[in-house]
């Protein structure tokens, strides 16, 4: 069963007032969600609100969801895009919560040693770095097409524009990402592009 | 120089194999024969493994976290939602408008609509004397006028202007 025919039968329950199947709705979605917004707002309280927000009113608006116009991920992800904007807006300069950047837990193979280790971090760092820079809709456009693997037609719908501005959009994300590297130090992005 | 240009522009595309196939073709022609197309194609492409690799590794939630939002989405979805009545912003800039204007309407004097006269001519005045009398009579715009004392005036007192 996909995700999106597992989406529609919890919907379906939800709307006959079973309430386990919106605790079942959320634990699908709601990772998916938190990194979404964690990776546009760069700020763990705000991200938390923001998801929060999302699904109050996915939940109190699921009658209004049109299955034939989008997957139910695609519509979630549009709310929560759009309240990461308003949130932006809000604060004009975002609190970037470096604690929970340079916390990043990835898996490190067993055979790693700490200077390997280190290198990795340090990568990811700027990797991260280098997303913070980005404005806002280039960011939306990395981070749907590499953090969630959506297809440029879904990054359309979400970020609600034409699906050649979204494939611009990656593009002008990719220059940019290789500009902000290369001024970290070429030395770093050979680091990146060497593993 | 234009090989280069022309596979910076259309790398991405290229690599995420969304390129129209003849487009594709020349791509792929210019890399196996241009070195500097070539070194783009290799950074681009690592690029973008490291970033397939890497973003999904941004904002993966805490132990307890998503319970915590989970028990927050619960609570404010049993408080009762208030009805609050969706205005039309242009029905909303009427009414305020219609506000904005009824000093305009109250505690004014009213204003009346005059037409506009003709000037009147010059009037010529002169005083009628008399040995021994007071003015007994002026003659605007040539016609004769009373004002008292007619007794001791003829018609012949009266001097019409010019005469």
């Amino acid at each position: 069963m996909s995700e999106q025919e597992q989406a529609l039968g919890l919907i379906a329950r939800c709307l006959q007032g079973e309430q386990i199947a919106y605790t079942e709705l959320y634990e699908l979605y709601a990772a998916g969600i938190y990194r979404l917004c964690y990776s546009l707002v760069f700020h763990k309280q705000d991200a938390e609100d923001v998801v929060q927000e999302v699904f109050v009113y996915a939940f109190k608006n699921l009658k209004r969801y049109d299955s034939d116009k989008s997957a139910f991920k695609t519509w979630l992800y549009t709310i929560a895009v759009s309240r990461c904007r308003n949130t932006y807006r809000r604060k004009r300069l975002p609190q970037i919560d470096f604690s929970q950047i340079f916390q990043l837990n990835i898996p490190a193979p067993q055979s790693e040693t700490p200077e390997a280790a280190l290198a990795q971090r340090n990568v990811q760092d700027a990797l991260t770095e280098a997303l913070i820079e980005l404005p806002l809709n280039l960011r939306e456009a990395v981070v749907l097409r590499y953090g969630h693997g959506l297809t440029y037609r879904e990054i359309a719908d979400v970020m609600n524009c034409p699906a050649k501005t979204a494939e611009s959009r990656v593009r002008l994300a990719h220059q940019r990402l290789r500009k902000l590297l290369q001024s970290q130090g070429q030395g770093l992005l050979e680091e990146l592009l060497s593993f | 120089m234009m090989k280069y240009r022309y596979c910076r522009s259309r790398m991405v595309a290229y690599i995420n194999g969304e390129l129209p196939p003849r487009v594709r073709r020349r791509m792929a022609q210019y890399i196996d024969t241009c070195p500097r197309c070539y070194a783009e194609y290799v950074r681009q492409r690592e690029l973008q493994h490291e970033l397939k690799m890497r973003v999904p590794g941004i904002g993966i939630p805490e132990a307890g976290q998503i319970e915590r939002i989970w028990n927050a989405v619960q609570l404010q979805m049993q408080q009762p939602t208030v009805a609050t009545p969706h205005l039309r912003y242009g029905v909303l800039i009427a009414v305020m408008v219609v506000l904005l204007m009824i000093p305009l309407f109250v505690s004014q004097p009213a204003v009346e609509a005059s037409v506009a006269t003709q000037p009147q001519p010059q009037t010529l005045i002169q005083k009628v004397v008399t040995p021994g009398a007071t003015p007994v009579a002026v003659v605007v715009n040539n016609t004769l006028e009373l004002t008292s004392q007619l007794m001791n005036v003829t018609p012949a007192a009266v001097v019409t202007p010019g005469g």
